[in-house]
């Protein structure tokens, strides 16, 4: 917390400074050097398009950001201008020039420009690049972001739910939607319906709130555990006990795999003697001491055959579903 | 330089849903620390696959030892399974902890581990940070990386596609393969000083039928103690687009037995091992299966830490 309340002073600290100067300024051109300089100090810490590993910024991410820029540097002007030229006024004038004012007014200019052709462009831009590629992730992670700052996420059904109610299913749809828009970006079609990209992301959220109301009444029979009720075991116990199985099919082992499956050279540390000792609660530690083998051989040949096991076991578990 | 912090985390809310999930995964066992266990692991791996969602990767649960009810029970398992990359595992930590706890048996295979904390309430996860390996039961929370850089470090963790894949309907009309050779081809070549009686190989290959094909491959496996093996594979059509496929491995020094400890497993198209071997005094291991014309499946060939993938499409 501290840190952050001094770096925000520090910030605050040198708009101030530059300000000062810009009020100082001896011309024309002196002012519009200051005011640049003032502007790129409030950009860096802008909301949105924000460098892609030190790369300069193009197409939509660039356009949004000269658009800020410029909207911020006439802000500027304007008032530092009018502070000069009418003493009388600077009493209001010097409102619009504190920093605080000036980094709100900085969130509003994007929020501002974030028009659906903005985000739309956006959300094409990720499309353009791979699947699974730093690239991509810039680019929805800038997507999600704008689409929050925009304001233009519908708030459908409200009507319908208590307050309380919808606070929770919204917020856990507003989140499956961002989730199904980065994993599915690739299926927006810019052509389709009237053309709008809030359209296509608001009528998934739409259906998502449904779809989240249906979840909270279909299981909210189910109880719901809390931290301190983890470890108890609930009655009745209608389901198996896996363990209890495969223990047993352990030791039964058809096959005879599970015993013969060993470590290199030692017939005795083989998977059948290794589980059981770990079903009955002895540390990988204990294991270890008892063979004399050491913990990441023991533990690795157990997660390589667990897993090449899985196939047989799956099988037989489901003799008992 | 002011540099601007951002954020490093992730928080999200645990929806209802996967709530439910772990419900029933918990419900499974009757122990109740292992019940506690899988509750927590299931609500860590779901944050993780929510947070990879969110910046645009694909996971798959379904593939995930995670939500692998059998393998919940033999192991502390936590992974997500990201295709095409590798299984990254979950690791949670409560209020308040300031290690995490990883256990054994997943110090291996794993291309990162992903720390996760879980609120008292369990209502909401927050991703904290990532660790690339892991070799001991704890490890104190300020050797996280920051989230910040785990999407490069992640798109470096792709799995090299295998660049060989043997096309074996290819071998009935004779067409060249350069990595496997006909019996006659690997006589005749340099390769053929490996082996003590090429004849015997030959016999072991068995009687060879004018509608079978067969083709060997050498596999050296250690370097330094000139270790390798045969691979001989025959396949014979059984009926239309239908082929019985024979496999038989042995060492290349024909009269010895294969390297103790050699695992050879049979890997399907979706990574199930569908035969598993190991060698132990002995000589040949033969797999005998059939398959249909345009199937995918693999040789696991491992010893010791080493593993050879050879891919075929029949």
């Amino acid at each position: 917390m501290t840190i952050r309340n001094e770096f925000e002073q520090s910030k605050y600290q040198r708009l101030e400074k530059l300000l000062h100067q810009a009020r100082t300024a001896n011309n024309c051109q002196q002012l519009e050097s200051i005011i640049n300089q003032t502007v790129a100090t409030i950009l860096r810490s802008r909301p949105l398009c924000r460098q892609f590993n030190g790369t300069p910024l193009k197409g939509v991410y660039q356009e949004i950001y000269e658009r800020a820029r410029t909207n911020l540097f006439d802000h500027l002007h304007q008032h530092l201008v009018d502070f000069n030229a009418q003493p009388k006024q600077q009493l209001r004038t010097i409102k619009q020039l504190e920093p605080a004012y000036l980094y709100k007014l900085q969130q509003q200019f994007f929020q501002q420009i974030l028009d659906d052709s903005q985000l739309k462009k956006m959300g094409l831009a990720a499309q353009r690049y791979s699947v699974n590629s730093e690239l991509r992730t810039y680019a929805l992670t800038e997507l999600i972001k704008a689409i929050k700052l925009s304001g233009k996420l519908c708030r459908p059904h409200v009507g319908k739910f208590s307050n309380g109610l919808y606070s929770i299913l919204y917020e856990e749809a507003v989140a499956e939607t961002f989730a199904y828009v980065c994993l599915n970006i690739d299926m927006y079609d810019p052509e389709r319906g009237n053309r709008k990209f809030m359209n296509w992301v608001n009528f998934k959220l739409d259906k998502q709130v449904l779809k989240c109301y249906a979840h909270f009444q279909r299981h909210a029979q189910h109880e719901i555990s809390s931290f301190s009720g983890l470890e108890q075991i609930r009655q009745p116990m209608s389901n198996p006990d896996l363990s209890q199985i495969l223990q047993e099919y352990l030791l039964k082992d058809p096959n005879k795999v599970f015993i013969t499956t060993h470590i290199r050279d030692r017939p005795d540390a083989n998977f059948s003697n290794i589980a059981l000792a770990k079903f009955s609660g002895l540390s990988w530690e204990e294991i270890s001491q008892r063979w004399g083998i050491p913990v990441p051989t023991l533990s690795s040949f157990y997660n390589r055959w667990c897993r090449r096991f899985s196939p047989l076991l799956k099988t037989e578990l489901k003799k008992y579903f | 330089m002011i540099v601007d912090r951002q954020s490093q985390l992730f928080q999200t809310i645990i929806p209802l849903k996967t709530r439910v999930d772990a419900e029933i995964f918990r419900s499974y066992q009757r122990q109740g620390n292992k019940a506690k266990q899988v509750y927590l692991n299931t609500l860590a791996v779901s944050a993780v696959s929510f947070y990879l969602n969110s910046i645009g990767w694909s996971t798959s649960l379904e593939d995930s030892d995670s939500w692998n009810p059998a393998l919940q029970t033999m192991m502390d398992v936590a992974d997500l399974y990201i295709p095409s990359y590798g299984k990254l595992e979950c690791r949670f930590v409560l209020s308040g902890d300031d290690t995490v706890k990883i256990p054994p048996e997943v110090w291996s295979e794993r291309i990162g581990y992903m720390i996760v904390k879980l609120n008292k309430s369990l209502a909401s996860a927050t991703v904290l940070g990532f660790i690339r390996r892991a070799d001991r039961l704890e490890l104190p929370l300020d050797m996280l990386e920051s989230l910040a850089e785990f999407p490069t470090y992640l798109s470096q963790q792709k799995r090299a596609v295998p660049i060989q894949t043997a096309t074996l309907n290819q071998w009935f009309s004779n067409h060249q393969d350069p990595n496997w050779q006909t019996l006659e081809e690997l006589f005749s070549s340099t390769a053929v000083s490996n082996f003590r009686s090429p004849q015997k190989l030959a016999k072991k290959a068995g009687n060879r039928l004018s509608c079978e094909a067969h083709r060997v491959k050498l596999i050296q496996l250690k370097k330094n103690q000139d270790i390798s093996v045969v691979l001989l594979l025959n396949i014979r059509p059984k009926k239309e687009k239908e082929f019985d496929i024979s496999l038989i491995i042995c060492n290349s020094k024909i009269d010895d037995c294969l390297p103790n400890g050699l695992e050879i497993i049979i890997v399907d198209r979706d990574s199930y091992p569908v035969m598993i071997a190991q060698a132990n005094e002995t000589e040949t291991i033969e797999f005998c299966f059939s398959g249909n014309l345009g199937e995918n499946f693999s040789i696991e060939l491992a010893l010791d830490e080493q593993v050879i993938i050879e891919s075929f499409i029949i």
